[in-house]
């Protein structure tokens, strides 16, 4: 029981701490058009407490426009707003905007039937006070008329103009006491801001609720007065500001004709509207524009007369002109209508001409930009940019237009046309032929690619070889570079790989240099600059071709085969050598370590002593090839020691393996020994000493004369029953004086 | 060496002796020691043709018979012919004008390793030394073997038909005879190749040892990469026995494969040593009056080995293959006019020289281009190149110093002045010191008008009359020469004009730094073919001066450099100085019967053409 009390105070406190209360009016409130109603609280006003929060919920009213105004005298002590959802919380919400928040005693909302309520919220109370509140559910036009309609006559009555002038101007009136250049601007001024006022009116009547016309509605009454006499005044401004702009036109262009043509278009327009002029105001100016017209046709005969260039013709003189001299009573002569035809037909030509010639040079300007990286999709995409450009070649009909077609323009428009429609069809071909030429480089189809550069750079299908010659020779350099460079890496490609895959082979070498991959894979033929370049590009691509088959492939070759050959002469040594012999014929390179190295292998080459009492290795090969018999074997010794001497001779020491040496005490263990293909016998003045056991199979030749040209050779011939490679080694160093 | 060395040969050869002389031919004892038999004495040039052709007449078919089974044996002999009257004298370490004499070196004496061919070349057979190696310091140490006989030490007597071989004292091999040996080399400087072979290598004349083990060591020089076959290049000189005579006219003993048997007549025939020698027990000597039926003897059989042929040109009586085989070497002989300095100045010896043609002369030697034609066949195959034996220089074509252009001959093409000459150039031939044959042609060939145009006459003379030097131009024989560095120019310009006796005039003195030089008084005109004397030749006193020194600087270093050096400029002033006309030279040819088995011989040079005669076999039949 004790607790009883508590749960009463918690449900105070929470009845205490609701965000908002409701503020419900007595009498409630009605959304019916009425004026201005007192919100009550009975007879009361609702007392509003300080940093409460209350709401009034308003009905929505019967149509739409309609306002809801609220007068408050303590606006600024709190802050409200209208929403169109409140559920009773802190929100957020959606404010609707006060209208008159400038106001610190009204606010005014636009309200529509499409909420079902409308909920004008305080959030916020600063002080303690008692509402005192009027609403009106209004119109929106009826609210903002009766706001705004002092205003709307001010501004009427302002910028209205006095039609004296206007409407006293006679067919002989001096029309430049008229000061036009002055009036015009200051009329239009006016005629401007009572358009405004007219919009403005126009945009009430736009909200006017159907059955207004009808009504005795007070606002309605005076709004409709008030249009009329805006309506009118408006329409005098405007044929007051037509004929002063006809004057004033016709003023600026005396002695300018040109001037004259580019306001007859205004003129023409203006004068449209003569029949609303005064009539005397009307016939002033027929007389005058008549004169001026009379100079058109003259003026024109001597510009065509003088004009070379197929620009626009200007001033376009159009139906403005022939208007005109309606509207001037003048009879339109053929001349007035074939000019008219005729310089419209040019400018149009013109401006096509101009059009499809730009089209063609951003095609080119297209072309140049892109062509580093120009392709087939490129070009194919140019061939279908020129073919929409054809259809929009005009057809050279100014030509055709009787007296004005012989004009020279008219003639050069003819044969620029032509000149065009040739253009576009070579740019079709050119893009064409560079699209067939692109996608056979990209293909690698080299020969097609190469046909189709040939043909893009004679222009042999063209209307002229010299047609579109920049341009093609812009693009065919491309892509004969691009050719070029294909065939280039494409032959680079080919004989380095085959130069990698054939590196160590060590069979039948001389037939891979036979092979087709030391040729290029295109022999080019063609070439835009001339048989200079044609010939220096083939030439780079053999030189590089030859560099390969001449120094990289045997070179690389020769170190690879060399290195395996020396890991174990026995392992077919011989074929192993002779490769490096082989490939060594074919060697151009320079270095001198590749050419020892053929030179170590090569039987016919003689090996070189350098320095005298060290021994080098050198190599015995068969030149004769039984792999399973017998085979003649050969080694040959040069000596290019450093002396002083005039004639060094030397001995020299041979240290032989001993399968070819062992039978040399009971058999000659050499076929021959020759110097410089002289056989040396010991029947001679030469000393050959035996390879035996006892002197570790070294045989000991002396003397060799070293000649200082370095050609004596000493070439040493032995058969072996055998197919392999022998390791010898030699020395050479100043002989003894020997007694036999 | 003494300061003041006189190299002279001082031994003489006997005068020439009757013909024909006869040999004993010795067969081997069955028993070392034991008496044995003599077969009947051998008379090669004896006359059995018409006993065998009587016989062969009285009895037909069996005579043929009887031919075949008497025809002369010379199985187990080596038979080889010598001029009678130019007895070999054996001196192992001097060049002899006697070729079959330096031949006979290899057959005598050992070296501490002996040079023999075979089929590959030279080796190196252990002689009396055993190589041991060489240290990084070229020190070269041998084992001497010291157990090595000396041919005396076996005694040989010889009564009648027999000889007996029996063991006397043993005379080893020892340390004391390679000191001797060293030491009569070096005492013969520049005139022994042997003394540039070794000065080339040994620092001083000497060795350390020997040790313990018996091995003694040469300091060698640091100069070059000592192999083994160099090395024992070196030390293949031929040893004699110490306490022989140094200046002896011909050694016997020595310790080879064969001995050298008592001479008779002051010839030795050779039977192999009994302590080991060769495969054909006999090497026999034949003398023969001059070397013009040397061909007929071989097919007669009464030789089997002809070392030098007439001509030196192939036989057209020995052509059957079946009975000889025939091997060439490289030349050794040339024929020159020595002329007279005394006689003829300079301009005239000039002209003289135009005069000669030696290549008419040649042409006409060989008959080249008629029915006659001497064929020739050099060592490489070559066949009938004559012009490759022309001379033009003292040094031969066929020389290391022409054939490899260190020397290069002056070509003089001016046509002969012939008024400049004497009516008559006396050109002197002496046809009693070998080359009987090739010098009648010569002379016959030198009188012909058609080659020398009227202006020469050439007669042959006694040696006596050489020595007198009553000629413009002498035409000799040099035999012997090396084409090789050794070429020896001593023999062609300091040879005395003594065709029996092989002397060379070389005075040397001290040249103020230690070393030698040629004293001027080596050129006497008496002494040497040419008349050189710069005390009587004024006009060419300073360039004979010259001339001696570049001869002994040429002759006496073992430096190449200096060799060739020396050989271009005495080549250039001989040419200047005009001293002879170099002829030609002769092709060298060796006849061999099939006897022999011709895989068994090899050869590696002239001089050293017996080098493996104790490996030589004959063919089995």
């Amino acid at each position: 029981m004790k607790r009883l009390p508590l749960l009463f105070l918690f449900t105070f406190l929470l009845a205490g701490c609701a965000a908002y209360k409701e503020l419900e009016p007595d009498p409630p409130l009605l959304p019916a058009e009425r004026g201005y109603i007192e919100l009550k609280d009975n007879k009361d006003n609702f007392e509003l407490s300080r940093d409460k929060k209350y709401y009034i919920q308003f009905p929505p009213p019967a149509h739409d426009n309609f306002k809801l105004v609220l007068v408050i005298d303590q606006k600024l002590a709190m802050h409200a707003f209208l929403t169109r959802q409140f559920d009773g919380k802190e929100g957020p919400f959606k404010p609707i905007i006060d209208e008159a928040a400038a106001n610190d005693s009204l606010m005014v909302y636009a309200v529509d039937p499409r909420s079902p309520m409308f909920f004008w919220v305080i959030d916020t109370v600063r002080q303690d006070l008692q509402l005192a509140m009027h609403y009106r559910y209004v119109p929106a036009w009826r609210y903002t008329f009766e706001i705004r309609y002092t205003a709307y006559r001010g501004t009427l009555g302002a910028n209205s103009v006095d039609r004296t002038g206007y409407e006293g101007i006679s067919p002989t009136t001096n029309l430049d006491g008229l000061n036009a250049a002055a009036e015009l601007p200051a009329l239009q001024q006016r005629s401007v801001k009572l358009r405004a006022l007219r919009d403005e009116l126009n945009s009430l009547a736009s909200v006017f609720p159907e059955n207004i016309a009808s009504s005795q509605d007070t606002a309605y009454k005076q709004y409709t007065e008030l249009k009329t006499r805006l309506d009118d005044e408006l329409d005098f401004q405007e044929n007051f500001a037509r004929v002063l702009s006809i004057v004033n036109i016709e003023h600026d262009s005396r002695g300018n004709t040109a001037a004259f043509l580019e306001g007859v278009p205004s003129m023409a327009e203006s004068m449209k509207h003569a029949k609303s002029f005064p009539s005397g105001a009307a016939e002033r100016l027929r007389t005058l524009l008549s004169v001026r017209l009379d100079g058109v046709l003259p003026y024109y005969d001597q510009l065509l007369g003088s004009k070379n260039d197929i620009g626009p013709i200007k001033p376009q003189p159009d139906n403005s002109l022939v208007d005109l001299y309606q509207s001037c009573g003048k009879p339109v002569s053929k001349e007035v209508y074939g000019l008219v035809k005729f310089v419209k037909q040019f400018n149009v030509e013109s401006e096509a001409l101009a059009s499809v010639n730009s089209r063609l040079k951003e095609l080119d300007q297209q072309t140049t930009r892109n062509l580093p990286t120009a392709g087939e999709a490129f070009f194919t995409m140019q061939v279908s940019k020129v073919s929409q450009i054809k259809p929009s070649l005009p057809e050279p009909l100014s030509g055709r237009i009787e007296h004005f077609g012989g004009y020279p323009c008219a003639v050069r428009m003819t044969r620029e046309i032509g000149n065009a429609a040739s253009r576009v069809n070579d740019q079709e071909m050119v893009y064409g032929n560079a699209a067939r030429a692109s996608a056979s480089l990209e293909a690698k189809v080299w020969p097609a690619a190469e046909s189709s550069l040939r043909q893009l750079f004679n222009g042999d299908d063209l209307s002229s070889p010299e047609s579109l010659m920049d341009q093609r020779t812009q693009i065919t350099r491309h892509l004969e570079s691009q050719l070029f460079d294909g065939v280039k890496l494409a032959s680079q490609q080919r004989v380095d790989a085959f130069a990698r895959q054939h590196e160590a082979s060590y069979e039948n070498v001389p037939a891979l240099y036979q092979d087709s991959v030391f040729l290029p894979v295109h022999q080019l033929s063609f070439s835009s600059v001339g048989p200079g370049d044609l010939a220096a590009k083939r030439k780079q691509i053999d030189d590089y071709l030859d560099q390969i088959k001449y120094v990289r492939f045997p070179e690389n070759s020769i170190k690879a085969i060399y290195a395996d050959f020396i890991k174990n002469v026995g392992d077919r040594g011989v074929e192993k050598a002779r490769a490096i012999v082989d490939h060594g014929k074919f060697y151009k390179g320079t270095d001198k370590q590749v050419k020892g190295l053929v030179d170590e292998c090569n039987p016919a080459a003689a090996k070189w002593i350098v320095k005298a009492r060290e021994y080098r290795r050198l190599f015995a090969m068969p030149v004769s090839t039984s792999p399973r018999g017998t085979n003649e074997y050969i080694f040959r010794l040069g000596l290019r020691i450093p002396s002083e001497a005039q004639f060094p001779v030397f001995d020299i020491n041979i240290k032989l393996p001993h399968e070819v040496a062992e039978k040399a005490g009971t058999e000659q263990w050499y076929q021959e020994i020759t110097l410089n293909k002289k056989p040396i016998r010991n029947e001679g003045r030469f000393r050959i000493t035996a390879p035996m056991a006892s002197n570790n199979y070294e045989s000991q030749i002396s003397p060799v004369e070293m000649d200082k040209a370095g050609s004596n050779v000493l070439e040493i011939h032995f058969k072996y029953p055998g197919f392999r490679v022998f390791e010898i080694s030699a020395m050479a160093q100043v002989p003894l004086i020997r007694k036999n | 060496m003494d300061d003041n060395t006189n190299e002279q040969q001082p031994a003489e050869q006997p005068k020439q002796p009757p013909r024909p002389v006869q040999q004993t031919r010795p067969l081997p004892p069955d028993t070392i020691g034991e008496e044995t038999p003599f077969h009947r004495p051998v008379h090669p040039n004896r006359k059995r043709w018409p006993l065998i052709t009587a016989i062969a007449v009285l009895v037909a078919g069996v005579g043929v018979l009887v031919y075949f089974l008497t025809r002369p044996d010379l199985s187990g002999e080596i038979v080889i012919p010598y001029i009678s009257h130019q007895k070999p004298a054996i001196d192992p370490h001097l060049p002899s004008t006697n070729s079959l004499a330096d031949k006979l070196d290899e057959v005598q004496f050992d070296g501490l390793f002996n040079l023999v061919a075979s089929p590959s070349g030279v080796v190196y057979e252990d002689g009396l030394g055993d190589f041991r190696g060489i240290d990084q310091n070229n020190v070269v140490t041998v084992r001497l073997r010291t157990g090595k006989r000396w041919h005396d030490s076996w005694q040989v007597a010889a009564a009648d038909d027999k000889f007996t071989i029996t063991k006397g004292t043993d005379h080893l091999f020892g340390p004391a005879d390679l000191n001797f040996t060293l030491k009569r080399i070096q005492q013969l400087g520049s005139l022994s190749p042997d003394y540039i072979l070794v000065s080339q290598a040994l620092i001083t004349w000497g060795f350390q040892g020997p040790d313990m083990d018996g091995l003694i060591r040469f300091q060698f020089r640091g100069d070059r990469i000592w192999k083994e076959s160099d090395i024992k290049e070196v030390l293949s000189f031929k040893i004699l026995p110490d306490g022989s005579d140094m200046n002896a006219l011909t050694y016997r003993v020595g310790s080879a494969s064969y001995l050298a048997l008592p001479p008779k007549e002051g010839v030795s025939n050779y039977y192999r040593s009994p302590e080991g020698g060769g495969v054909i027990p006999n090497i026999l000597l034949a003398p023969f009056i001059d070397n013009s039926t040397y061909t007929t003897e071989l097919r007669n059989t009464k030789i089997n080995l002809m070392l030098d042929t007439p001509f030196g040109s192939l036989s057209p009586i020995l052509g059957d293959t079946a009975k000889y085989f025939v091997k060439s070497n490289i030349s050794n002989t040339f024929f020159a006019l020595c002329f007279n300095t005394a006689r003829l100045n300079r301009d005239q010896r000039r002209e003289l020289r135009r005069l000669i043609n030696n290549k008419l002369i040649l042409d006409r030697f060989y008959k080249v281009g008629t029915e006659q034609a001497r064929h020739i066949l050099d060592y490489k195959g070559n066949h009938d190149n004559y012009a490759d034996y022309l001379n033009r220089s003292v040094f031969p074509s066929t020389s290391y110093y022409v054939e490899d252009s260190v020397v290069t001959p002056a070509v003089d093409d001016q046509p002969a002045n012939p008024g400049l000459l004497p009516d008559t150039v006396r050109i002197q031939a002496c046809l009693n010191s070998g080359f009987r044959e090739e010098f009648s042609d010569l002379i016959e060939i030198l009188n012909d008008p058609t080659v020398t145009r009227g202006k020469v006459r050439v007669t042959a003379v006694t040696n006596d009359e050489v020595r007198k030097g009553n000629y413009d131009a002498l035409l000799i024989a040099v035999t012997g020469y090396r084409s090789n560095f050794l070429f020896d120019l001593y023999t062609v310009f300091l040879r005395e004009p003594d065709l029996e006796t092989y002397r060379i005039s070389l005075q040397t003195v001290p040249d103020g730094r230690g070393g030698l030089t040629a004293d001027p008084s080596s050129f006497r005109a008496d002494r040497n073919f040419f008349r050189l004397d710069p005390t009587t030749d004024r006009a060419d006193a300073a360039n004979i001066a010259t001339f001696l020194q570049y001869l002994y600087g040429f002759m006496s270093t073992h430096q190449i450099g200096d060799k060739q050096e020396y050989a271009r400029r005495i080549d250039a002033l001989e040419h200047d100085l005009c001293l002879g006309a170099w002829l030609f030279s002769m092709p060298s040819l060796a006849y061999f019967s099939t006897q022999f088995d011709a895989s068994s011989i090899d050869l590696y040079g002239v001089a050293s053409q017996l080098s493996t005669v104790k490996k030589w076999q004959e063919r089995k039949k």
